[in-house]
This record gives structure tokens, sequence and C-alpha cells, in this order.
């Protein structure tokens, strides 16, 4: 474990356990309390409390015009592993399991938050977005302003850390005239990062429900079959723990984005749902995706998954309309998430989520569509920062 | 789990009843799965008149499923319920309306049955060294026991596939015209349709039964960390297993979920906080939903069953003409504030200016949130929209439906 790293403090005063990388019993192995309580324990321990962040901003902050801004987090909620410098910095720098283990993996984390801005410029748009290490930006939803209300845009995204050093913060931006305060009252800043998975490429296959033991069983590496005792079974613990605690360790998680969209795709007027081109994947690690079918995610592992789809246009100024982004599931079955009216003027842009948990089951796919009716067809945004995505994380079995 | 084969019993004459006597104890709520194999010269199965226990527990006469292979062999699966513990001498005895030479009958104890467990069943016959029960349809729950009974000629050295438990096979031991009895289980965690097979040392005429059977999947608390001590009791080592490894990582793969949607029509009122009211719960496993409680709550609510951080995903709808700078908010309400303390009625989702055309404009807006609650605690999801239309109900199109999705996601 790395020295001077926050690890899991548990309840009874025990050493501490870090993320564990399970062992490979091999027939002449003797289950010991030690190599079960390495890594039995260490995984729960790590699992029951997986590395979590969540800060608020309780002072309102200035947000200047057309400026990235890092959005100050001045009241920790909850940072459990100590990954936040400060009560008034805005970078959480996140614990990551591969640099633990010393394997150099890269740990992926859930950031979600919130940015309310008050304006009232129909032609000017607020986005809420995440800043990885000062520079790399990754914009959130972007919806204008409008009469008499806020605007409470949100950021979620699947971001990938190394080596314990990579930093995550809350960001805005806005193109209002003199920039826009954020909202305190009713509404908050906010940042949400919770570990969801490391990448590793020998994905293992969905575990079986765990065995219940009878005193007849008799434990083996990999041999199963009945036990020698009438009744007993033989269980095998490289797959009862190292595969189950390994695919905690690395579910399925997917990234796939509209960057290298040639020619650009847009998505025509007139309302009807269009999927979304995906044709670079961040991270697909149990190869859902395939570049010649690149508007789907196929299911391979079955379970309960977070999915997430931003859709993201450029506009065309005084277009109308409306715009809606939604996600469908084997064609047929949609999920409706967020629908605006564009900005008046201006073609900054419209960025819209859904969000939802789903219940997948193998060779099920799941696309991003994307709706609007203004006076013409609008651009796929397929900039790093604000490209298309379509993010699934396993949550369950 | 199987908790024991509690009873195994021959008989080598020509009799209508056979009785087969308890070994092991055998609890309340647990259930007796009884695999039986006759000889069947008459050429069929016969009908079982009764099956009456020490213990007046109720069985099944009708077979969950039987064969017989020609005149040589015939099997039956039948069950009880236990509602009164049997207890090491008790006997269970099946009785025929006529009369069969040869008799085997093993009885196995599970204790997670489900009280209505049956599922999909079905049978075969031949003459064969692989033997199969034939394929049943798909099973309907994540999680079943199937379970199979094998007839067949004697001194056949028969082997289950790797991974099905049974305990060793059943004889008569007449001396000639003698039947053995073959039991094998597996436990499933996926639905789809289902067969067992068995392989004999040399071909014989044989009959088998499959049954499949709903099992009550475990809801497991949240795990403490688990604690392996050398030295532990034998005894208690599979409690300790039980606790340690089965509990502990079948909680963290299948967490408390609630998954819910409004389906229904819904009257809303602007300017007005109200909490969307489930009338299609699509998943609860650890049933936290308000009317499910004791005493009933509100169908608005699920209530909280284990502590932790609970990941929230949530749309909201509305159906019915726009206006312009008609604003619609989810929040997601702890105990009717929000848990961020910024908010009157929960912590707001995205505040977006939704479409001013007709109902068939879509006016949705999401939000996701990772909120804290204890046991007790209560999640509800608000809705919000401002003046500006006149607007009075919900969206209940496919896919623009309300709702909200409750993980839990760590301590």
């Amino acid at each position: 474990m790395a020295a001077g790293r926050a690890l899991v403090t548990l309840p009874d005063g025990q050493t501490a356990f870090g993320p564990v990388d399970p062992r490979t019993w091999s027939a002449s192995d003797r289950a010991r309390a030690k190599q079960l309580s390495l890594d039995v324990a260490g995984a729960v321990a790590f699992h029951r409390q997986r590395p979590f962040f969540q800060g608020l901003q309780t002072v309102s902050q200035s947000i200047p015009a057309s400026a990235w801004t890092p959005v100050t987090l001045d009241w920790e909620m909850i940072d459990q592993w100590a990954g936040h410098s400060g009560t008034t910095s805005q970078w959480l720098t996140p614990v990551t399991q591969g640099a633990v283990l010393g394997l150099g993996l890269t740990d992926y984390y859930l950031c979600s938050g919130y940015v309310p801005l008050n304006a009232s410029d129909t032609t000017k748009v607020g986005i809420a977005g995440l800043i990885k290490n000062g520079t790399d930006i990754r914009e959130g939803t972007k919806i204008p302003y409008g009469a008499s209300h806020a605007i409470d845009p949100m950021i979620i995204d699947l971001v990938g850390v190394q080596g314990g050093t990579d930093t995550i913060g809350l960001g805005a931006w806005t193109n209002n005239t003199g920039g826009a305060p954020t909202v305190v009252a009713s509404k908050t800043p906010s940042l949400t990062c919770r570990w969801v998975g490391s990448a590793f490429a020998n994905n293992p296959a969905l575990p079986a429900v765990p065995h219940s033991w009878i005193p007849a069983d008799q434990m083996t590496a990999s041999a199963t079959g009945a036990s020698p005792a009438v009744g007993g079974s033989k269980v095998p613990l490289n797959s009862e723990i190292r595969d189950l605690i390994r695919y905690l360790n690395y579910p399925p998680l997917a990234r796939l984005t509209s960057e290298g969209q040639s020619p650009t795709q847009t998505i025509p007027t007139g309302g009807a749902w269009t999927s979304i081109k995906l044709p670079t994947n961040n991270i697909d690690s149990y190869t859902g995706w395939s570049s010649g079918a690149n508007t789907l995610y196929t299911v391979k592992r079955a379970g309960l998954y977070l999915v997430i789809g931003y859709a993201t246009v450029a506009e065309v100024s005084a277009a109308g309309g409306y715009r809606a982004a939604r996600l469908l599931v084997n064609g047929t079955t949609p999920f409706g998430g967020t629908s605006t009216v564009p900005m008046t003027s201006g073609a900054t842009g419209t960025a819209l989520y859904t969000v939802r948990h789903l219940r997948l089951n193998v060779n099920d796919t799941v696309e991003l569509q994307m709706s609007q009716t203004g006076s013409s067809a609008l651009p796929c945004i397929i900039t790093a920062a604000g490209a298309c995505r379509l993010i699934l994380v396993w949550k369950g079995r | 789990m199987h908790a024991a084969t509690v009873g195994r019993a021959i008989a080598n004459a020509n009799t209508t009843s056979l009785a087969v006597t308890i070994t092991r104890p055998v609890a309340v709520g647990h259930t007796l799965l009884m695999g039986l194999v006759w000889e069947a010269a008459a050429g069929s199965v016969p009908t079982i008149s009764s099956i009456v226990d020490s213990r007046s527990n109720t069985w099944t006469t009708t077979p969950d499923d039987s064969t017989f292979g020609g005149t040589t062999v015939a099997a039956a699966i039948v069950r009880a319920r236990v509602t009164t513990a049997l207890v090491p001498g008790d006997t269970v005895t099946v009785t025929i309306s006529a009369a069969r030479s040869r008799w085997a009958a093993q009885i196995d104890q599970f204790d997670d049955l489900a009280s209505s467990p049956l599922d999909a069943h079905t049978h075969n016959a031949g003459t064969a060294t692989s033997l199969s029960t034939g394929t049943t349809g798909a099973t309907v729950a994540q999680a079943e026991l199937v379970y199979c009974v094998f007839g067949f000629p004697s001194a056949r050295g028969p082997s289950a596939p790797a991974g099905w438990g049974g305990g060793p096979v059943l004889e008569t031991t007449a001396g000639s015209t003698d039947r053995a009895l073959q039991s094998t289980w597996l436990y499933v965690s996926a639905t789809g349709t289902q067969q067992g097979t068995l392989t004999l040392a040399s071909s014989g005429a044989y009959a088998a039964a499959i049954a499949t059977y709903k099992v009550n999947i475990p809801r497991p608390h949240v795990p403490d960390v688990p604690r392996f001590v050398a030295g532990t009791d034998p005894d208690a080592i599979a409690d300790l297993l039980n606790t340690n490894i089965r509990d502990s990582l079948t909680f963290l793969t299948a967490p408390p979920t609630f998954r819910a949607r409004r389906t229904g029509s819904l009257t809303v009122a602007e300017n007005t906080h109200q909490d969307v009211t489930w009338d299609q719960i699509d998943e609860d496993n650890y049933v936290g939903w308000g009317p499910s409680q004791t005493p009933a709550q509100s169908a608005t609510r699920y209530v909280v069953q284990e502590p932790g951080m609970y990941a929230i995903s949530a749309v909201v709808s509305l159906s019915g003409t726009g206006a312009t700078s008609l604003v619609l908010i989810p929040a997601a309400a702890k105990n009717g504030v929000s848990a961020s303390g910024q908010g009157p009625n929960g912590w707001e989702g995205v505040e977006v200016f939704v479409p001013t055309g007709a109902s068939t404009q879509p006016k949705v807006s999401v939000g996701y949130w990772e909120i804290y609650g204890l046991p007790g605690d209560i999640f509800e999801l608000d809705l919000w929209y401002s003046t500006e239309s006149a607007i009075v109900a919900v969206d209940t199109t496919a896919g623009f439906q309300c709702g909200i999705e409750i993980i839990w996601t760590s301590i």
C-alpha cells in the first residue's frame, strides 16, 4: 500500500485493508484464515466503502463570461478517502486502486454535479462541467437562460484517473454578458465523485450467485462436482472468490463519444428521433461497442446498469423549436431525459442528458438519440470537451 | 441450499406402500423433495394414493413431474412444505393404488425454496448410456433449484455432470430386476431452459423427470468486514463462510434496488411541490416501497431498508401545452427536505426551460444524486414547475413517464 494514503478505517479498529487483487488458488493450496482475510475481508472492506467525495458551495461565486472557471466547494459533506485538499479548494485528488495495487491501472470515477446559474438573457447559455488536471474540460448540460428563473445545468461523466495525482474539479462556463453568479439559495453547486471500477483486460464472466455452504462441502481451487461427503459439493475458490472479486474490481464500463465523426453527423429537423454515431470509445471494458455499428452498445454482462446519454449539437441562430434527448433499448423501448427550448439566437449550442438505471440482459442494445424541431438540421458537437456520449456502468446483478 | 438428504428407502418385494425413515432433523419452512423410482411392468407411473408423514405435513400426491420407460422403470418427483418439524425416526409413507415389486425413494431437504416454488418441468425416457431428462421451457426466476430424478436398472455406475449435487446412487437389492435411483440437483442464477443429464457405465432403459423450483433470494444486510480466525470450530465453518463470503458478496453484487414509474394519469399543480406517486414498481428487492411497509405508507415513498449512500436517478415530465419561461425541476427529497441543506423540498436536479409547444413536445427533466439514508428514512421525488402554462398532468407516454431509481452504493 502506498505510504501516506488514506485507507478505509474499520469500525473495530483492525488494521485497514486496501483494495485487493485476489489470489489464484492452486490445487495444493490450503485455505488459511490469513489468505481468506486478505482476499475476502479486503474486498468487502473496499467495496462496501468505495472511495467517495461530496462537496457543496455555500457562498455564491461569480462565473466570468466565456472562461471555464473552477467552482469553489467550501463545504465537504463527505471526503471518505481524504482526496479533497482543503475546505475552500476546487480540486479533488481521487485515490486510485490501480496505484495502490501497483498495477498501473486506470481507475474510473463517476463524477456528477450541478452549477445553478442566475441570468435571464435567452440568447445566452450556461454550462456545468468538469475540469480534470486544470485544463481538460468535460462539458455537461448546456441550456439557455430565460426570464424569471435560474437554470441548473448538470454534469455527469465517467472520468479515468491514474497515479493518485490527477485532479478533478467542478467547472462552469457562461457567455452571458458580464458573467453570471452561482445560486446558493434553494439550490447549490455540488460535486459528487464515486469510484466505480478499474480497467483490466482479463474481464471475468458474470459470477454466479455465491455458494451456500454446508458442512459436507469441500473447498477446491478449480475442481467442481460432488465432494467425498454425502450431499456436499466441491466449491472452487477461484470462481467463488477470485473471479467474483475481480468482477467487482473490474465491472463493465463504457464511454463512447461522437469524437471522430466524419463527416459530422447532423440531427434533422422535424422531430424524428435520430441515433447518434459514436465512433470513439474511451473505455469499453467488455467490448460492447464496435466501429461498424457505432450507434449501439451491446450488453455483454447482464445486470443493472447506470446508463448516461449526452446529446449535444451546435445551434443555428434563431433556430426555434425544441431539443430533446433519450435512450433507446433494443430499438423499441425509449427512456426520456431532458428537453428544452434552444437559445433564441446565437450558435453556442444545446446539450442534454438522459440518466437512468436500467436492467439489461446479454445482447440488449442501447442507443443515444436526439430529436429537434428547429429551422434546419443541427450538427453534433465532436470536440473532446463537448462530444456526445453514451456511458454505461454496471451497478449490480 | 441443500440442507441434507434426510431419508432413503427401498422395497424388494411387491407392495403398495413404502415408509422412509427420517434420519436428520427437518425444520419448519424447509421443503422436502422426494424422488421415487418403481419397476414399471404395468407400463405406467403408479397412481399415488397418499403420502403421509409422522407430523401431518401436506405432500403433493400429483407429482411435480413423472414418467415411465416402457415396462422397465418409472420415476416421479413429489414435494412437501414442512409446517411441523420432523425429527429423526419419523417416517414418510407413500401409498400407491397398485403394487409394485421394486421401489427406491430418496428425500432431500432444501431450506431456501419459495412457498409456491414449482416452475418448469418435463420428463424423458429411453435406452441409453447418456440419460437426459429432456429440456424444460424457460424458467421465470433468476435463482432456481433444478432437481432431477433418474430411474434405471441397477449396477450401471451412474455419474453426474460436474457441479451437480446428488449423493450416491440408491439401488434395490432383490437380486433380480433390481432398479436404481439417482437424484441430482443444481442451483442456477439465470433464467433459461434446463436439462439434467446422467451417464451410465452401460446402456439401460431409463425414466427421468426434472422440475425447477423458485428460490428465495437472500436479502443479506450491509456486510461487516469479515473476520477469518484460524482454529475455527469445524462445525461452525459452513456458517462462517455463509456469513463472510456468501452474504457479503451477495449484498455487494445485488444491493438494495428500487425502480418505479408513474404509468397512470397523475394530476399536478403549478408552483407546488408535489411528490410523485408510483404505480408501476419495476424492481424492489428489499421491499422498501411505502405500501409494502407495516403499517402501509404512501405510494410516493421508498423507505430505506439498509443504511448507506444511495445513487438516485430520476426523471419528471409534464403533458400539455407549454408556455414561454416554463421551467420544470425534479428534486430528490430525504424525509421531505434536501439532503444538501439547500432547497426547500429536495435536492434539485436540472432546472430547464422546457418546450413551449403542444403535448406532443416532450417536457422532461432529469437528476442524479447520491444521498445517505438510514433504515426508516424516506426518499421521494419532488416535482415542481412554474406558473406560465395551464398544464395539470404528467406525461404517461412510454419513455416520458416520471420515474425513479434508487440503488445502494456504499456505507
